[in-house]
């Protein structure tokens, strides 16, 4: 087989048993690979309402067809598992080293499910598993963790780690999962998960090498993409990284800022990519990618000094201009401490403004808050609160559960300002003034994503009026949705999208040269297609239903009080319309839920049996 | 060719970002397939927690004089080329062959000589005499962080960026309270430079 390694490697914790199984040309064609595998295997490894943090929750890794080849940003990782942040289908995408070496491992996938009796950590090494203790790094931040397991296995340059820290072993519902190279799948709480198994990490070694169909004829699209990576379609990330953002959207009036109370930072200065680029000390780049958006800041004088991390744009606006902050060094600290512990900046930032909010509404005091001072620019109390929360210690425990859950139990009108949709706080693209994104994100299967949905592009490039909700929005949510599907399935980072002219008829040319599989421009849209439907199916057979396809009331009632969006908020009569117009794009009811036939259509027939109406 | 001319693979540390395409550049030429364990350049990452990051990726280094893999070779299956300066391997079938001890790349300082997993013959990089102007690796090389070089263009480079820097230091610190020295990580001037 080329591209694909063709086999999927179960582990069951409970009882140290591993199998594996194969899989067929078919199977790679239909699903494609990354986010479609996923799809896939969570929905065919879960069963129908089981605990997200219980041993039968199924813990996938998977890479796509491109991992390991040299294809451009083509090392994607995708950790899946039902999200128990959310309660639905749950996954998150990282580019460190892991998808490679598991390709590598002789494996496109695997799938950990049980729990283990004890602290443990794996090492898959080629066909050999092991089951290793894990008492001495239990408790250890994630960079410890990574070192330590090198110097158990005395191997630095070619095991990978994907591990959790202190965060997802306390069961954090937004912890996430590191991989080695400075990568986190950070979304959904991928680490609550392995905590749940008392499963620390994955170490993975592998000597197996991938092949692909026509080496020659790859070669010549990768260098061309090489050169076109360094051209104008990649230059924001290149030169400044993702947090240039911050003062485009700022000038767009859609900066979400104090917990989504403003749509300008009137700091926004001191807090932009631009000011950011005194504190840059270089910039990496992911497995095989020739952008290198990554970059690295260090505070060398201040209370900060030595705050060392490294930023992009949903880090900063979360922990930055969403809690008030605009001191940098303060950002680096919360931005450091949330990797260590292993916890989702995007996550954290929208709590602690939520608690911020909660205590300058006087909902919470300062015995709630232990003492902190939780206003919006305190940086210090949102430092000590990053800790509190990851160790889950005083009023930390309480906003460890999400904010969802965070403002049902606090109550007393704090579900107004809880900013997330199905339980996943929200990233930094004020969709008040971006009503496409605004539509994207209600109706996304993992939540409030901007990654997954890729609606936001036809707003912010002006293709539609972005303060406008109008039919036709559900097309396009439906096309972008589609579109961000299939770059994760194949394992392409999206940072790349702007260096295909023809994006589908480029992707299915790289598709054949690497796997020898012929796909057509028809089939692979359909491929895009089902890969959304079993995310929804998922979704339903977990007990979907219409009204979690929504947007948080503060979106829907509070206008943006400044800048140029002044005024936009989404009418519940807008966000019906769309959202209906969107279901009728997908060709799903009215009440959003799959036709048996859709389903049969997209050759998915154990789904429209169960899920199907 | 005589010494100084021979040129040999030269990473800067300050473009390259880490992202290994050269050692998959490197094993899909010389075995065809995709896998970091065949490649004869080796990307390094050292990361830790309070540094900044640094990467780079090494080669042979066409070592002068006898060097160190030669001379630790016990089966003298190792010779320098007389033309290139990079290392032959010589395998099965010479007089002298390799036997996998590994010995050559335990006595490399840079990393730069490996095991291939698959035949456990000692590879190191002979440049793709085959492949001009550059080889693979550095063709691939996004960030062009990679080049072949002679030691003089290294020591000329070398050379006029420690002149910028100093030039850049001294001008900086005139408008800063912090004087040269004081930058450099003297707490005072040297005693030495103060008469």
């Amino acid at each position: 087989m080329f591209g694909y390694m063709g086999k999927i490697l179960r582990i069951d914790l409970s009882s140290k048993k591993t199998s594996w199984s194969t899989i067929n040309e078919e199977f790679c064609k239909k699903y494609v690979g990354g986010v479609g595998f996923v799809a896939r295997l969570l929905y065919d490894y879960i069963e129908a309402k089981t605990d997200a943090l219980g041993p039968g929750n199924a813990l996938v890794l998977v890479s796509g067809p491109l991992a390991g080849t040299i294809f451009p940003t083509g090392s994607k990782c995708v950790t899946g598992a039902k999200s128990p942040l959310t309660g639905f289908f749950g996954e998150s995408i990282s580019t460190g080293f892991f998808a490679q070496e598991l390709k590598y491992a002789g494996y496109d996938a695997v799938v950990i499910k049980g729990r283990a009796d004890k602290p443990t950590y794996l090492f898959i090494d080629d066909d050999n598993v092991q089951f290793n203790d894990a008492k001495d790094i239990w408790g250890k931040d994630v960079f410890e963790t990574e070192k330590l397991i090198n110097e158990e296995l005395s191997d630095r340059k070619n095991v990978k780690v994907a591990c959790i820290g202190p965060a997802g072993e306390r069961l954090v519902r937004f912890s996430n999962v590191y991989h080695t190279g400075r990568r986190h799948s950070g979304r959904t709480g991928m680490g609550a998960v392995m905590g749940s198994k008392n499963l620390k990490a994955i170490a993975i070694r592998g000597t197996k090498s991938v092949a692909v169909a026509d080496l020659e004829e790859l070669n010549k699209i990768v260098y061309d993409l090489h050169e076109k990576a360094q051209g104008p379609a990649t230059e924001k990330y290149r030169i400044l990284g993702t947090p240039a953002n911050v003062l485009t959207l700022d000038h767009m009036g859609i900066l979400p800022t104090r917990n989504w109370q403003q749509g300008t930072f009137e700091k926004a200065e001191v807090v932009s990519g631009e000011y950011m680029k005194r504190y840059v000390t270089g910039v990496s780049a992911c497995t095989t990618c020739p952008i290198a958006c990554d970059h690295h800041v260090h505070a060398s004088d201040g209370p900060y000094a030595g705050a060392t991390t490294t930023m992009d744009y949903e880090s900063l606006y979360a922990l930055g201009t969403n809690c008030g902050i605009d001191y940098f060094p303060a950002i680096f600290r919360a931005v450091d401490l949330c990797d260590k512990y292993g916890l989702d900046t995007m996550s954290t930032g929208v709590v602690i403004a939520w608690a911020m909010e909660c205590y300058e509404r006087g909902i919470l005091n300062e015995k709630d808050t232990d003492g902190l001072e939780l206003k919006f620019g305190n940086h210090e109390a949102c430092i000590k609160l990053v800790s509190k929360i990851a160790l889950r210690e005083g009023i930390g425990n309480l906003l460890a559960e999400g904010v969802k859950r965070a403002s049902e139990r606090i109550g007393r009108g704090s579900e107004h300002f809880a900013i997330h949709v199905k339980g996943l706080e929200l990233p930094g693209y004020d969709i008040r003034g971006l009503k496409t994104a605004a539509l994207g994100w209600a109706v996304a299967a993992r939540g409030g994503c901007h990654n997954r949905s890729a609606a936001y592009e036809p707003d912010m490039k002006g293709e539609v009026d972005r303060l406008k909700a109008e039919k036709g929005r559900g097309k396009i949510a439906a096309r972008t949705e589609e579109f961000a599907a299939l770059l994760d399935s194949l394992g392409i980072c999206k940072f790349l999208r702007g260096c295909f002219k023809d994006f589908y008829n480029e992707a299915v040319r790289i598709y054949t040269l690497t796997t020898g599989i012929e796909m057509t421009v028809d089939e692979l849209k359909r491929a895009g297609e089902r890969i959304i439907n079993i995310k929804k199916a998922f979704n339903v057979r977990e007990g979907w239903t219409r009204k979690d396809d929504s947007l948080p009331p503060r979106v829907l009632k509070d206008p943006i009080p400044d800048g140029l969006s002044k005024g936009a908020y989404i009418k519940p009569e807008e966000l019906h319309l769309m959202v209906e117009d969107y279901y009728e794009a997908r060709g799903w009811t009215k009440n959003g839920l799959q036709p048996k036939s859709k389903l049969k259509e997209l050759g998915l027939d154990d789904m429209a049996e169960e899920v199907g109406v | 060719m005589n010494q100084a001319e021979r040129r040999f693979i030269v990473c800067d540390p300050s473009l390259c970002t880490g992202c290994g395409i050269c050692e998959l550049a490197c094993s899909s030429k010389k075995e065809g397939v995709f896998n970091p364990l065949f490649s004869r350049i080796h990307a390094v990452r050292l990361e830790s927690v309070a540094e900044p990051l640094v990467s780079m990726s090494i080669a042979c280094q066409l070592c002068e004089d006898n060097p160190a893999c030669v001379r630790a070779c016990p089966m003298k299956a190792l010779e320098v080329d007389k033309e290139t300066g990079t290392i032959i391997v010589h395998k099965e079938g010479y007089e002298f062959d390799c036997k996998h001890c590994g010995w050559c790349m335990v006595a490399c300082e840079f990393g730069a000589a490996v095991l291939d997993p698959k035949s456990r013959l000692a590879v190191i990089c002979d440049l793709c005499q085959d492949e001009r102007p550059e080889p693979p690796c550095v063709k691939s090389c996004p960030k062009d962080a990679l080049k072949l070089s002679t030691i003089e263009e290294v020591m000329k480079e070398c050379k006029s960026e420690v002149a910028k820097k100093v030039l850049l230091e001294f001008s900086s610190s005139r408008k800063s309270s912090k004087t040269f020295f004081e930058r450099l990580g003297y707490s005072t001037l040297p005693e030495r430079l103060k008469k």
